[in-house]
């Protein structure tokens, strides 16, 4: 099942703070996304939003055409998993499980065992008494079984050590590829992760800054190394991102595709022309503000 | 491979079911171990001295009410976020919370009303020689049901107004919920009520129409739980 999202002018509002302003995107959906942003950008408003937790203050949440807020055929579709979770501490990992296998319409009990396995839970233990990196193992797991067309994970995986997260992530895409559906995930452990994105959208300051394939993103940011007197008149008329000096070296971080004659000139000029981690474009993104993009 | 799946009420219910009969069981576990000792240890010429009619069951009313109340409180700070997380809207929360409020309201009450019964016949093993009065016991059980009915729904107004507004609202719904309480005991009393000193006295009334009223006190305290849990924004666990 392929549920398309359309987001039009979705504004979160806490008061006077505002959270989130007039965003709007449309996802096909049945890919990977990535939700990137900076610490407090918005992306968790913009989220539960999406899922239904809060209702925007301006604009509307589309699922399949259908407003999604009390609507009940669309939230049984989507499933939103925090870092904190919001099975009380009370419960036992086996009432957790049972209460999301009894409201989740695709739950798969079978592939909930594997994965309680592998993330060595006990079912008898108390949420209370699971550490952080347990909790996040249990939030993950019911993300995975819930098998819901529209699965977002809000950072739900950072308590987890680096390998139970690499496990997770092989996880997301092993599932993937045999249920495809739509994921979200929102995060800024981006080396990590992001090659699992298909597209990107980035948030700066409650606004999206840009929607983009992530393939075409990465082509989007160039790396140019090289003397730095070159490496500035070579960068004139591109729009720089960020630059680092070290001793009489320089490189630069541009936006922007650079043209057949722009490539050519870089190798008489003696300049190396590198690929942007997905990371390294997205700080200098943010860290710009999104300014003339 | 999508299942058919219940009612979304009928599973918010029968998880609130699960989560809740522990509690349940040992409450009136502990309530009958309590009145069961007071019954053997409760000497006779102290027996003989009580009020004739008035057993100790009839006087213990007020204990399951505090302890739905409680439970009303509870709920929604406790349940809310668990099922809507899990794909469940509010409304079918609602739904499911009122279900289960009467499971429990009925099995209090069946419990409250089968004591007067048996109350009678400990007393006889017992040695007692009062003579309890023989209340008509389907008439007690829609009075403890609809009483128990009511605190639970004023107890998860209360929870629902912490978790939908701020402290401050809270507190202020928390005296507010006085009035409902004091109406539910001056209809569903005999005789005048008493708080903090003052006196009410309710004109005599026909049991159905007492009935009645306290149905309506409860259905209004449920809507305006409706009206709260209609928009509200789910917060991160509270407990």
């Amino acid at each position: 099942m392929t549920l398309s999202i359309d987001i039009k002018g979705v504004g979160v509002h806490y008061g006077r703070t505002v959270a989130v302003e007039n965003v709007s995107f449309k996802l096909e959906g049945n890919k990977i996304y990535g939700l990137l942003g900076r610490n407090g950008s918005g992306k968790t408003s913009l989220l539960s939003v999406l899922a239904s937790f809060r209702q925007p203050t301006t604009g509307e949440v589309l699922i399949d055409g259908k407003i999604t807020f009390e609507n009940a055929e669309i939230m049984s579709q989507v499933c939103f998993i925090q870092e904190h979770g919001h099975m009380s501490d009370g419960y036992s990992v086996k009432d957790a499980i049972k209460l999301a296998a009894s409201c989740w319409p695709n739950w798969d009990e079978q592939y909930a065992n594997y994965l309680l396995d592998l993330y060595q839970l006990s079912q008898k233990k108390r949420i209370s008494s699971l550490s952080r990196g347990m909790k996040s193992a249990l939030g993950v797991t019911i993300g995975l079984a819930s098998r819901a067309p529209i699965t977002i994970f809000d950072e739900a995986y950072l308590g987890m050590d680096a390998p139970t997260r690499y496990a997770f992530y092989e996880e997301v895409l092993r599932d993937y590829m045999e249920h495809p559906r739509t994921f979200i995930l929102s995060t800024h452990l981006i080396e990590e992760v992001g090659n699992l994105f298909e597209e990107v959208l980035i948030l700066d300051n409650g606004r999206l800054l840009l929607q983009e394939e992530s393939e075409l993103l990465r082509q989007r940011g160039v790396t140019i190394t090289g003397p730095a007197e070159r490496v500035d008149e070579y960068v004139i008329g591109l729009q720089v991102l960020g630059e680092q000096t070290l001793g009489r070296t320089k490189s630069v971080t541009v936006y922007g595709e650079l043209s057949q004659e722009r490539v050519n000139r870089a190798r008489t000029d003696g300049l190396e022309l590198g690929p942007v981690a997905l990371q390294d474009l997205f700080v200098h993104l943010t860290k710009k503000g999104g300014e003339g993009i | 491979m999508t299942t058919k799946r219940k009612h979304p009420v009928f599973i918010v219910a029968k998880n609130l079911w699960s989560g809740y009969r522990i509690s349940l069981i040992a409450y009136w576990s502990i309530f009958t171990a309590i009145f069961i000792g007071i019954q053997l240890g409760l000497p006779i010429h102290l027996s003989k001295e009580m009020e004739i009619g008035q057993g100790i069951w009839s006087g213990a009313g007020i204990s399951p009410k505090l302890y739905l109340l409680i439970l009303g409180i509870l709920l929604t700070p406790l349940s809310l976020s668990s099922f809507v997380s899990s794909g469940i809207t509010r409304k079918h929360f609602v739904g499911g919370a009122v279900l289960f409020s009467m499971l429990m309201s009925l099995i209090s009450a069946l419990i409250m009303t089968v004591g007067f019964p048996v109350e009678r016949l400990l007393t006889e093993w017992f040695g007692g020689q009062e003579i309890l009065v023989k209340p008509l016991l389907l008439q007690v059980g829609v009075e403890f049901f609809l009483g128990f009915l009511g605190y639970f729904a004023i107890g998860w107004m209360i929870g629902s107004s912490f978790y939908r507004f701020n402290w401050q609202t809270g507190i202020a719904v928390s005296i507010l919920s006085l009035i409902p309480i004091i109406l539910i005991e001056m209809v569903g009393g005999t005789g005048p009520s008493e708080l903090f000193g003052y006196t009410f006295t309710m004109p005599s009334m026909s049991f159905i129409v007492e009935m009645l009223l306290i149905l309506l006190i409860a259905v209004i305290v449920m809507t305006i739980n409706y009206g709260m849990h209609r928009t509200v924004a789910i917060k991160r666990k509270l407990i």
